[in-house]
């Protein structure tokens, strides 16, 4: 096989509060290949959204990458500088936010804003830049596409906006996207629209996306592969049939149970009791073990991933690839 | 309308009931000095009827006026034309409505006071109303709190203090508080992580067993609502466009508009999915289309949709639907029984 397009190995990222020294994230390693789509899935804190924005080198002092590599195309982006970095960003590398006001500028015509993303990584002139992204807001399905690039961001709607946003990160055809929910603040017709529109575009540019969401059913519809975390660490990653049919980690099978129309309409829905953990003061070992049934005396320690197609962070997995091993300390 | 007080009365009555949002041309605009406003119709002709003890999921996406219509349901807003009845009583005439109808928010930050500690919170409505006095209220906070699935011992914390899902707990026990018989809730799961609005969705069902609520479940989601609802009314910039029980609703949807929608719905069993949604964007609600709102993105669209508002009525017990495609297909079977059509 190929070397993958992105190699994350160990990623550890620190945030600093009052509380003192938080990790967002902890020790996470995934590959995405071109054309492939990972769903990163997580709740709130869960550290998906800061696992993208460490790869996009979006880390706001003093927050930081403490450890770990980040090898795009074999190059380890923790350790160029911003200048490097920059030219990375928007050209090769581009994110999607949840809120495309993000990515906007509100006092700036879509025009600018798009001819300046296409003009700051290669030298063409503005009327052929300006051809190029009318027709990337024609192909992201925009009505009358000449007349939007001379509006102002609030002239349009906010599916509207987030489909500009989108046409901005295509744009340069990047080899990896980083999309972090963005279709969440959409309705369903419109979440649909820019789905079916996104896929058909890395689709026929095979460009690898990294799609962070908290919904496990957008995720069902659009990727080849699904990794489950849990306050700074991926506990379940498989390909999407063997995650989503055969659960193996407790708290992926709760995510799924609490999922209306998992059950009979009616029913008591799934609830994984308590709340998630303190990240400046996480619990000892397994940091879901106060929280699950199966937890015994070996969930004190630290379960390490296993190393297999469908990989697990676990020592009494539900069913499927063989528990953990302690993780070496 | 003639709607009497009686304990039948269903909790919420309407009759073509309209909200319009804007204002009348002021001076500077017949000066010509400003521009016109535009009057948005939030609602424009809702008759919807909710029997007690039914918890009906109404769903829409933005400018639907679900929202709105939740809003003048709970009192807070008054209809432009039209009548509301909520227990048989008109929500603007009769404040005593406001006690047995209660709102919930999408945002629990928002909706509660950051410098009320919490007993407070839910504390200051019983004792206005003489629920409860002075030296029972703090038994009586407690047991609120306690049905919602909060610690009473937190009660003299601030609201800040409490993860997203428990102050939506919160919001529920002091909504509770005031004994309703009615609960609105504006997408009040909506901004909760999954295993969060499980629990949440959870206090709802056990709630309605325990207090035999009514409910107004306002939600953009379709799974959600598939799971809680009675009851299924869908609506589509001001007009509800198809009503049904929620186990008719889901097999036999009738409306081009919802149909397309249960197209939609991202579902887990789905994978590598090819995704054909409806096309174009919702209209604003300042300048909707003529005839059937629905038409320009309707794929079985004909001419009379164009120009004719088609009208909500039965095609099957208790299921609603304003569409005109139901005339052409029921055409040929009054037909067949003899009608003259």
């Amino acid at each position: 096989m190929s070397a993958p397009l992105l190699d994350v190995r160990n990623l550890r990222t620190r945030f600093r509060t009052d509380r003192g020294d938080l990790d967002a994230v902890r020790d996470v390693s995934f590959t995405l290949r071109a054309g492939e789509t990972l769903g990163l899935v997580g709740e709130s804190g869960s550290g998906k959204s800061v696992t993208g924005f460490s790869i996009m080198g979006l880390i706001d002092p003093p927050g930081r990458i403490v450890g770990g590599e980040i090898l795009f195309r074999g190059q380890d982006l923790t350790r160029l500088d911003e200048e490097a970095m920059r030219r990375l960003r928007g050209n090769r590398i581009a994110m999607v936010f949840q809120d495309p006001m993000m990515t906007l500028n509100p006092v700036l015509r879509i025009s600018t804003q798009m001819i300046e993303t296409i003009r700051a990584h290669e030298s063409v002139d503005d009327a052929t830049a300006r051809v190029r992204a009318r027709d990337l807001l024609g192909a992201m399905g925009i009505p009358s596409p000449e007349a939007r690039l001379d509006a102002y961001p609030h002239q349009l709607s906010g599916g509207m906006r987030q489909r500009v946003a989108i046409a901005i990160a295509l744009i340069n055809k990047p080899d990896l996207i980083i999309a972090d929910e963005p279709t969440t603040a959409l309705d369903v017709s419109i979440q649909a629209q820019i789905l079916a529109e996104v896929q058909q575009l890395t689709r026929e540019r095979g460009t690898a996306l990294l799609w962070i969401t908290h919904d496990l059913s957008v995720i069902a519809g659009i990727a080849d592969e699904i990794a489950v975390m849990y306050a700074g660490r991926i506990v379940e990653q498989g390909s999407v049939d063997a995650v989503l049919d055969h659960p193996s980690h407790p708290y992926t099978a709760g995510l799924i149970g609490s999922l209306p129309g998992a059950s009979a309409p009616g029913s008591m829905l799934v609830q994984i009791p308590g709340t998630t953990p303190d990240m400046v003061d996480p619990p000892q070992g397994c940091a879901f073990g106060p929280r699950c049934a199966r937890r015994d005396d070996a969930c004190e320690r630290q379960p390490a991933f296993t190393e297999s197609a469908h990989r697990l962070r676990c020592f009494h997995p539900l069913s499927g690839p063989a528990s953990t091993a302690e993780m070496p300390a | 309308m003639n709607m009497t007080v009686a304990p039948s009365a269903p909790a919420l009555e309407t009759r073509h009931l309209t909200r319009y949002f804007g204002r009348a041309d002021g001076l500077a605009v017949k000066l010509h000095l400003a521009k016109r406003q535009p009057i948005i119709r939030a609602l424009d002709g809702v008759d919807l009827t909710i029997p007690t003890g039914e918890f009906v999921g109404l769903v829409g996406e933005s400018g639907s006026g679900k929202s709105t219509l939740g809003r003048i349901a709970a009192g807070l807003l008054a209809p432009s034309t039209g009548e509301v009845a909520v227990f048989g009583r008109s929500p603007q005439g009769d404040r005593s409505v406001h006690r047995d109808v209660q709102l919930i928010f999408q945002d629990p930050q928002a909706s509660l006071n950051p410098r009320m500690r919490v007993a407070e919170a839910i504390g200051e409505a019983p004792l206005v109303h003489g629920i409860a006095s002075r030296s029972e209220i703090d038994d009586y906070v407690c047991a609120q709190m306690r049905r919602a699935g909060l610690d009473p011992a937190y009660r003299q914390r601030f609201p800040h203090q409490f993860s997203g899902g428990q102050r939506q707990r919160i919001s529920i026990a002091r909504a509770l508080a005031l004994q309703p018989r009615f609960l609105v809730c504006d997408e009040s799961v909506a901004s909760l992580d999954v295993s969060i609005q499980a629990q949440i969705l959870n206090l709802f069902m056990q709630l309605r067993r325990e207090l035999d609520l009514t409910y107004l479940f306002i939600s953009h989601d379709l799974r959600v609502v598939q799971h809680i609802a009675d009851r299924v009314v869908i609506m589509y910039l001001g007009r509800i466009v198809e009503d049904a029980p929620a186990v008719r609703f889901f097999a036999h949807p009738n409306h081009p508009y919802t149909q397309g929608l249960l197209a939609e719905i991202p579902d887990l069993k789905q994978r590598r999915r090819v995704y054909a949604p409806v096309k174009g964007e919702i209209p604003s609600p300042a300048a909707p289309p003529p005839g059937c709102h629905f038409h320009p993105r309707c794929p079985a669209a004909f001419d009379r949709c164009r120009v004719e508002r088609p009208a909500l009525r039965a095609i099957a017990p208790g299921h609603r639907s304003a569409c005109h495609l139901n005339d052409v297909a029921a055409a040929p079977a009054r037909a067949q029984t003899g009608e003259i059509a």
